[in-house]
């Protein structure tokens, strides 16, 4: 969907550069970047160094970059394009099970602001610096998360969890995922993540279950898991829409 | 940036983290935060990473260290970071190959 307007804007001076966040890398990502046929970079981040580099904190989120490699706009809620099906895009078993059943119907409670989204992003492409939606310097700054030593430190949890879990240290990761969860409480790719590699089944919606397997839930490592967490947020909060 | 030792090279600190050992300091962008060390080859991270509000976790041998927190703001500058990824069939990408355009990085996750 997204390969479709690229395609449209590419001409226009505009690169597309997905990055897909997963300490799985290349074995997680492969199957939805092979079906998009890509025609711009699409990079795996197995670290998450767009939470180090940028602050992001959820998926989908986007940054945009002029011609020169300066920031004009810090990461935000970045929809499908309008015209796309907002739905879930994967095949869902006929019987979908009663979790995936109250997850979706948190789902469809998310805002989505994609039409003035993708009206910004193409005057942005139109007018460059003119554009109302292209921000100085000094708010790109301003605008991006809050930073502090906890953050720090919940990040460098966070990377070294990736890290063990990379080298198939499953159990001693989890405690540092337990530890960027408690010190960087916004970051929802941080739950996202370790929730994926507790996976429930072995089918294409494995990894989505994000939360504690019914047949044994007290083994279930984390605090939150995302059905609890947007329930006790609010599907309203769960990402920020693009403010001009 | 994961590291097996606290004394680091510059280059590969500059390339993991953005920050470059100049005369004048450690520098990202405008911000440079004076050292006391002579700028050198390496860089010794027990004095450099508190003085840029970077935190450590250690865990068997091996030290995470965590992004700079001393601007307060995940970003200290809005010249982006020139991040460096693999794609799919671990090809490196430079994300300063694509200067001259603009750019829309798009992050998404298998889960």
């Amino acid at each position: 969907m997204w390969q479709a307007l690229r395609d449209e804007l590419h001409p226009q001076g505009l690169e597309l550069v997905t990055v897909g966040l997963d300490a799985l890398g290349a074995d997680g990502c492969r199957g939805f970047i092979e079906a998009a046929e890509p025609t711009h970079p699409a990079l795996i981040d197995q670290h998450h160094v767009l939470a180090n580099a940028f602050g992001v904190v959820n998926i989908p989120q986007a940054i945009w970059i002029d011609e020169q490699g300066m920031i004009v706009r810090p990461p935000e809620a970045a929809p499908a394009p309008p015209k796309d099906d907002p739905g879930i895009s994967m095949d869902l078993p006929p019987e979908l099970p009663e979790r995936m059943q109250a997850m979706m119907a948190e789902a469809v409670k998310i805002p989505n602001n994609s039409q003035d989204y993708h009206a910004a992003l193409r005057d942005w492409v139109a007018n460059g610096a003119d554009s109302q939606f292209a921000l100085s310097p000094d708010e790109v700054v301003e605008r991006s998360r809050p930073r502090d030593a906890n953050i720090s430190k919940g990040h460098a949890h966070f990377e070294m969890a990736t890290a063990l879990e990379m080298d198939g240290r499953h159990d001693e990761a989890i405690p540092h995922f337990q530890q960027a969860h408690k010190l960087v409480p916004d970051s929802w790719t941080f739950r996202r993540q370790a929730w994926s590699l507790e996976p429930v089944g072995d089918g294409p919606l494995a990894r989505f279950w994000q939360g504690p397997n019914p047949e044994n839930p007290d083994d279930w490592p984390y605090e939150g898991d995302w059905l609890s967490d947007i329930r006790a947020s609010g599907a309203e909060n769960y990402s920020e829409t693009m403010k001009p | 940036m994961l590291t097996r030792s606290l004394q680091v090279s510059a280059d590969d600190f500059f390339r993991e983290t953005g920050w470059q050992i100049k005369p004048e300091g450690a520098c990202k962008g405008q911000m440079c935060v004076p050292l006391d060390s002579k700028a050198g080859t390496t860089v010794d991270l027990s004095e450099l990473a508190p003085k840029l509000g970077m935190a450590t976790v250690e865990h068997d041998g091996r030290y995470a260290i965590g992004p700079e927190s001393l601007g307060s703001k995940a970003l200290v500058t809005a010249e982006a970071a020139n991040i460096r990824l693999p794609d799919v069939d671990g090809k490196p990408f430079e994300l300063s190959s694509l200067r001259g355009q603009k750019i829309i990085v798009y992050a998404w996750a298998p889960y």
